[in-house]
């Protein structure tokens, strides 16, 4: 079967005019992505259970024609394949509870002329309250230290 | 040509270590983890233009690795179709493995200068029954 890009859907921009590149952190098996958009609006995205992640800079001698946009890859070759290798490696019981129910999905985030997240991971959340607060007070730290 | 791994002489072990906490913002890399001494290691990437992590479990090279290597002849520097760029390539064997596309990297630990590579390698530990990447 071919490959096919679902939209997400999210209400969120990932489109060239953002306000800054986006950065991420992976801690303890979940990634992180945050960056402000075009508008300024702070964006957070948690990627949850995430063995697998590549992000690639977006290259103009690539050929590739820049795009945005968040989608889940359908019929992914490149979760078919690391499926294949941790069934490999992984013991039965182990494979069979990393892969019930195909909870594993490959999210991919485009970031047009800034580059592409490509993410296997159990779950996808945008902006957490928890993690809201957490970076309202860093703002607030920020904003108190350059007064 | 065949890619082939080439051992980096660094002052730092990726050899049982916890697992690493990987940021990256604008073109850095931090690379933040415990060593199995439990000493602090922090690695910076400089002008990175790819980066790729890989629980070991999902990895298909055969056995454990726990050094730092340069990929030579890398299909992936190949595919990304630039010049100038290294590939390195840090393994944390029973955790997994970080591919980075840079130009450097250097060692910011705080004792990098006194570290002696590999002094004694600590024996290999059971295999935890839930991947390690995952949250208690």
């Amino acid at each position: 079967m071919e490959e096919e890009l679902k939209d997400l859907g999210m209400r969120i921009h990932t489109s060239f005019f953002l306000h800054e590149d986006p950065s991420f952190t992976l801690e303890k098996g979940d990634l992180l992505v945050s960056y402000l958009d075009h508008d300024e609006e702070s964006v957070t995205i948690l990627f949850v259970d995430a063995p697998v992640f590549k992000w690639v800079d977006y290259s103009p001698e690539k050929k590739e024609e820049p795009s945005h946009g968040h989608f889940e890859v359908l019929n992914s070759k490149w979760l078919e394949h690391y499926k294949g290798v941790s069934e490999k490696k992984m013991t039965p019981g182990d494979f069979k509870l990393e892969w019930a129910k195909n909870k594993k999905h490959h999210y991919k985030l485009r970031f047009e002329k800034i580059g592409c997240l490509d993410v296997i991971c159990d779950s996808i959340k945008l902006n957490p309250e928890e993690l809201d607060e957490v970076l309202l007070e860093e703002a607030d730290f920020k904003k108190s230290g350059t007064d | 040509m065949e890619e082939e791994l080439r051992t980096v002489g660094v002052g730092f072990s990726t050899a049982d270590a916890e697992f690493p906490k990987i940021t990256k913002q604008e073109g850095k890399v931090i690379l933040k983890y415990k060593d199995w001494r439990e000493e602090d290691i922090t690695v910076h990437f400089h002008n990175v233009i790819a980066i790729k992590w890989v629980y070991e479990e999902f990895d298909e090279r055969a056995g454990e690795r726990d050094d730092t290597y340069e990929v030579l002849n890398s299909k992936w520097l190949k595919a990304l179709n630039v010049k100038g760029k290294r590939h390195y390539k840090l393994c944390f064997n029973s955790i997994g493995d970080l591919d980075v596309i840079c130009d450097s990297f250097e060692d910011k630990s705080s004792k990098s200068q006194q570290s002696p590579i590999f002094l004694k390698k600590p024996a290999e530990k059971a295999s935890p029954w839930r991947p390690l990447w995952k949250k208690s």
